[in-house]
């Protein structure tokens, strides 16, 4: 009975200057400033899409894989030459940016972007018709101080941030 | 003439699903004076139809679709529909498919647990144990992103594959981060939460679970395994690349709140010992089988040396494997996860059934709570690792 | 010239100067600011991350919580329509008051050469014990009054939890006055002047510690309003300002009782400097202030019965040993000093 509380008030103790150190020594802090630092995500993040509309051969693919029913082809003609061809538009409403419409693409005329922020201010927005695709996205900066930063794996923090 | 049954003294509480420890799910309790004398679940707010919603979409735009219902969990829940699709068409994807899906599983199981014991840590009042392990999924789901592109959505596993292969610089970030997640388990967790007094004093003893009970209530996952019942499906009918693999099964023989507990850090442990095993023996070689992997255009798989994305066949957009039923057993996270799919043939299946293994457990709230004091329900709901939606499908 | 001197010479007199001004109301207040954003703070970097930060970014985020009590009063008070409406307004403010009420009696050294003890009696130390348990009978009958089943299951917690602190706490200060043979608070922080309290008697200071902790709800025992099996305990149902006075009363609470286990056990004010031997008491007093908002990071909390068994087993004993020690110390001969 005595060891057993000579035990628990040892653990007691134990715990207390496991937080003290914690309190005490420099910080680690695992969090990311935004907006003052927006991260910039790894090289084969999926995110929004681009059209490439020269390599496109309008198979209808991606419109018949896309698991959210997110992508239709429609009939265009192109201003210069007066070529009719069918190209891809995409509805970010539903899309849920899985990358199967990439991966299936034969000629690989869709790619992606590392851009994910799909926020706009008008709902009409959110329907990507084929001339923005071919643009493709584009974010501004949140405010002024804003500054790019990438993240790192690190064996005594956990992740740390670098700016580039 | 009729007399009112309920007593005066009983209190009834529902504690709904807009209640900071309930989860999405609701509760309702009788409460006299501070025991439960009667305790329901009251699950289905999450209910989304999955299994009705597959009989409409094709054979491989369900691979998202089943992944959504335990968003933790995703890679388990993956390959438990693609291997039992597999199993329809008759192929084995090649070996180093197989343990590059082990790799993505073991991670996701480690994600996983660590999101148990933040849930656990919050359910007791401990906020530091709320936030630290949150944040040690960090770095794992950094090296989720190089793998897949993706957080938390993998949809990383094919029929016959996988999607990507690793990137370089792979295996140092991995080595890092499991080093890290080794000395922050081994040493803090337990000081400021699994040995301090108070936490024992609300965890040992609480919510004891017989073993004849677990098994005759059809218990799955760490929960049976803390009743010192050895049963790991990873054992019982190894897939993957589990048979080349050697790990041991964690389990204990008290059958509280606490033993389950320490049963998911021994969890932890041994997926991280399989994850070097698995960055030491990869083999080199396709990721994809050789029926779908000719369907691919050359300069595709030319880009895939460099960059590492494979690409789908086009023949996935016209699947149609043949008629017939199978079923398909994976160890999640969380317990055993059981797919039975039924096809005819067409290009959409007539039947998907999963069976989660929070759904089997939901049985432990009845039988565990019912007689427990009002304080120990917190207690008993952080150890089972109970995920509504998982649950609900 | 008068009327100023005049309006001075009232300010200044203890009897309004400690209660209203130091270490009284506008000082708890600004104590309550700097405490809360200090909690915050210590359970942010203990936890990897940062805190309240951008309300005044370049001294770190101090004044979150004005910012946040000026939220509150613009907020609309919602009552529960089938609440008991006078007692479900009136109770916070009155709980408010009677925490306050312990300070008119409790001495705190002397600034400016004004003495600051507003209420001179020989049996200050019953007094302050005393008026401080009236404030969770208020938080009872918060519970009651706000006719919601988890705020009248916290509101019966806060009664569990009341019957077991208090013997301890009494029994703990006992010990002291006699040892020091007076119940006068200057008395026993007169006698201290050599050798603290603590150094002494440390089985009455760690009970009394303990049941200081468990009532003014900090973790370990933060059962009255756990935050994540009953929603707020007996403060469910408050809105805005209400809310504010409500949430503010545990933390003025542990105010009082530092300021009581300072001049018990730690010497008060001594050592002390001619005129302003204030200043080592709000050092003390700030110390001990954040020692036990630092224990919120590194505790959960207990069950209810496990408190209660806690409060009698170990802290009535402790406290028991306690008195019998002070006893054999006073038969051998006393403390020389006295």
């Amino acid at each position: 009975m005595v060891t057993r509380i000579i035990s628990n008030f040892y653990y007691h103790i134990r715990a207390i200057f496991t937080g003290l150190k914690y309190l005490l020594s420099p910080g680690i802090r695992i969090t990311l400033k935004y907006p003052d630092e927006l991260l910039i995500l790894s090289e084969n993040y999926r995110g929004m899409l681009k059209l490439n509309s020269e390599l496109c051969i309008s198979c209808g693919l991606c419109s018949q894989i896309c698991p959210a029913g997110a992508i239709s082809l429609k009939l265009f003609e192109h201003e210069q030459t007066k070529q009719v061809k069918k190209y891809p538009e995409v509805d970010y409403k539903r899309c849920i940016f899985c990358g199967f419409c990439v991966d299936i693409c034969p000629s690989k005329a869709l790619e992606l972007t590392r851009i994910h922020d799909a926020a706009f201010y008008v709902k009409d927005e959110l329907y990507y018709e084929v001339n923005r695709l071919i643009t493709g996205p584009k974010i501004d900066l949140p405010c002024k101080r804003s500054k790019y930063v990438i993240s790192e794996v690190d064996e005594v923090k956990g992740i740390v941030y670098r700016n580039t | 003439m009729l007399k009112q049954r309920n007593s005066e003294k009983e209190i009834e509480l529902f504690i709904g699903p807009q209640h900071p420890a309930s989860g999405h799910m609701r509760f309702i309790g009788r409460v006299d004076g501070d025991i439960f004398t009667n305790f329901i679940p009251d699950p289905g707010w999450v209910h989304r139809g999955i299994e009705k919603i597959a009989e409409n979409r094709k054979w491989v735009q369900i691979i998202p679709l089943v992944e959504r219902a335990a968003i933790l969990d995703a890679a388990n829940m993956n390959i438990g529909y693609v291997m039992a699709l597999e199993k329809l068409l008759d192929i084995e994807p090649p070996p180093r498919a197989q343990y590059l899906r082990t790799l993505l599983c073991e991670i996701n199981r480690i994600t996983s647990h660590l999101y148990g014991f933040g849930i656990a840590g919050i359910m007791i009042g401990s906020s530091t144990f709320y936030m630290w392990p949150f944040a040690d999924r960090e770095p794992l789901i950094d090296i989720a992103q190089l793998i897949t592109g993706a957080r938390l959505t993998y949809s990383y596993m094919i029929p016959g594959g996988v999607r990507r292969d690793l990137p370089q610089g792979f295996r140092e970030k991995v080595l890092k981060a499991l080093k890290y997640i080794e000395r922050r388990l081994n040493n803090d967790y337990f000081r400021i939460f699994f040995d301090n007094p108070v936490t024992k004093a609300r965890y040992q003893g609480v919510g004891v679970l017989k073993r004849n009970d677990a098994i005759k209530l059809g218990i799955v996952g760490p929960n049976l395994r803390a009743s010192n019942v050895k049963y790991d499906v990873r054992k019982v009918e190894p897939y993957a690349a589990y048979p080349e693999l050697e790990f041991d099964v964690a389990y204990r023989e008290e059958g509280d709140c606490y033993a389950r507990l320490l049963v998911r850090v021994e969890e932890i442990r041994q997926s991280i010992k399989i994850i070097r095993q698995i960055l030491d023996k990869l083999p080199q070689g396709p990721i994809i089988h050789k029926k779908y992997e000719k369907l691919i255009s050359l300069k595709k798989l030319e880009e895939c040396q460099k960059t590492g994305i494979l690409g789908l066949p086009a023949i996935f957009t016209a699947l149609r494997p043949p008629a017939g039923e199978v079923i398909s057993r994976v160890e999640a996270a969380r317990g055993e996860l059981i797919f039975h799919i039924i096809s005819t043939g067409e290009l959409r299946p007539y039947r998907l059934r999963m069976v989660t293994p929070s759904f089997r457990n939901i049985v432990l709230f009845r039988e565990l709570i019912s007689g427990a004091r009002v304080m120990d329900f917190p207690a008993i709901y952080g150890s089972i690792d109970y995920f509504p939606p998982e649950s609900d499908r | 010239m008068e009327f100023v001197n005049l309006i001075l010479s009232i300010l200044l007199h203890p009897s309004i100067f400690i209660p209203l001004i130091f270490p009284g109301f506008i000082t708890i207040f600004v104590v309550i600011i700097l405490l809360i954003w200090a909690e915050r703070k210590i359970a942010a970097k203990i936890q990897m991350r940062i805190g309240p930060l951008y309300v005044t970014r370049r001294f770190g985020g101090v004044l979150q919580l004005l910012a946040d009590l000026l939220r509150y009063m613009f907020a609309e008070v919602i009552t529960l329509k089938d609440s008991d409406k006078f007692i479900f307004i009136a109770s916070p403010i009155i709980a408010l008051t009677a925490t306050l009420l312990p300070l008119a009696v409790i001495p705190a050294g002397s600034l400016l050469d004004i003495e600051l003890i507003a209420f001179r009696t020989n049996i200050s130390l019953l007094a302050a014990l005393a008026l401080s348990s009236l404030t969770p009978i208020f938080i009872i009958i918060m519970g009651w009054a706000s006719n919601n089943k988890f705020a009248l299951i916290g509101g019966l917690r806060e009664g569990h939890l009341m019957i077991s602190y208090e013997v301890p706490l009494y029994l703990s200060a006992l010990s002291v006055a006699i040892l020091y043979g007076s119940l006068d608070i200057v008395d026993v922080v007169n006698n201290q002047q050599r050798v603290w309290t603590v150094l002494i008697n440390p089985f009455a200071a760690f009970s009394f510690f303990i049941s200081m902790i468990m009532s003014t709800s900090r973790f370990p025992f933060e059962i009255t309003e756990s935050d994540s099996e009953l929603v707020a305990g007996p403060y469910t149902e408050y809105s805005s300002i209400l809310y504010g006075l409500v949430m503010g009363v545990p933390y003025m609470r542990l105010y009082v009782f530092t300021l009581l286990f300072v001049d018990l056990f730690l010497g008060g004010w001594h050592p002390s400097i001619d005129g302003f031997s204030s200043i080592a008491l709000i050092i003390k007093v700030l110390i001990i202030l954040l020692f036990s908002v630092f224990l919120r990071s590194v505790y959960p909390r207990y069950r209810l019965d496990q408190a209660i068994r806690i409060g009698w087993h170990t802290l009535f004993t402790l406290s028991l040993i306690s008195i019998t020690l002070s006893l054999l110390i006073i038969g051998w001969g006393g403390i020389g000093g006295y």
